[in-house]
């Protein structure tokens, strides 16, 4: 049997060839001895070879372990329902807003509320005379100094 | 849980903050009622480095004040030449006068402010517009120049406010 044959008898077991070549491989087998002795070999080397391999896992690399955590946190966030807010929270939402809308009202209406201007405002009657002010704010004091020419 | 992404503070943490501060000091400053009658004291100084005239029926200030005033200005004494308390109704007038050359007319403007007008020898020189809380907390605004006949001297007019 030469070697191209053996080569076909394996493509035959695997499925690997059109109709009219699988159909001479196995007229081959039918005639030939050692051809029906190397497709059983072939037959229980694949069968051993199935059945008992060794599963040989590829070692993980510490990236690689974080990242499966990381993704099935991210897995568990993206599935689990938002938590509801408690009766108490929800009220709160509304109290807030309306209290923080009432305190500007408050501000804005009641003078009291404003910080008021330390510094006095002045007219100047006579041209001849100058004048300016500062203010001490250790001393609490607001000056308005008129000097005569 | 991190505290913002409760609920309450979602979207409404400066709101929560301003109702916050409000809830604290709001009720600290309550509201200056608009009827509220403002009572003010004026007083006419006069600065130098002289001693008191024997003659002179001026009054030795109040230590405080004295003590105000030489911090802030050089004259070494400060004698009191004369003063007015007025109260002032919303909207009311008066006029102060503080000696033969330095009159006053005080206006309670609105339930802010008051209008000091400043007269010397009959002539409107200065109009001050001023803070009634800024009166009411203490604070002094003062209206001042040098003497026109020694130059050395110097006039103060302190206006204050008296509960």
């Amino acid at each position: 049997m030469t070697h191209k044959a053996e080569l076909n008898l394996q493509a035959w077991l695997d499925g690997e060839l059109s109709a009219r070549a699988a159909a001479e491989v196995e007229r081959l087998v039918a005639a030939d001895p050692a051809a029906r002795d190397l497709v059983a070999e072939l037959r229980w080397t694949r069968q051993v070879l199935r059945a008992g391999e060794v599963d040989r896992p590829v070692p993980e690399s510490r990236e690689f372990y974080w990242s499966k955590i990381e993704r099935a946190i991210r897995a568990a966030e993206a599935t689990a329902p938002a938590p509801r807010p408690s009766a108490w929270w929800r009220w709160m939402r509304w109290v807030v807003p309306i209290g923080a809308a009432a305190a500007l009202a408050m501000f804005f209406t009641l003078p009291s509320l404003r910080v008021a201007p330390s510094v006095a405002e002045i007219e100047n009657h006579l041209e001849d005379m100058g004048s300016f002010s500062f203010r001490s704010e250790s001393e609490g004091m607001t000056v308005i100094w008129i000097a005569s020419n | 849980m991190r505290l913002r992404n409760l609920p309450v503070f979602r979207g409404h943490a400066l709101a929560g903050l301003v109702f916050l501060v409000a809830l604290l000091f709001g009720p600290a400053t309550p509201a200056r009622a608009s009827d509220q009658e403002l009572k003010l004291r004026a007083q006419l100084i006069w600065g130098t480095d002289e001693a008191k005239p024997k003659d002179a029926a001026y009054k030795d200030l109040e230590p405080d004040l004295r003590q105000k005033l030489g911090r802030i200005f050089k004259w070494k004494n400060y004698w009191q030449i004369s003063e007015q308390r007025c109260g002032f109704k919303p909207g009311e007038t008066k006029k102060l006068k503080m000696s033969a050359k330095c009159d006053l007319e005080v206006r309670h403007l609105d339930e802010a402010t008051i209008e000091i007008k400043l007269f010397g020898e009959g002539k409107l020189t200065r109009t001050v517009r001023q803070s009634i809380r800024v009166l009411e907390r203490g604070e002094l605004t003062v209206l001042a120049g040098d003497d026109k006949d020694k130059h050395d001297d110097a006039w103060f007019v302190v206006i204050t406010s008296t509960k």
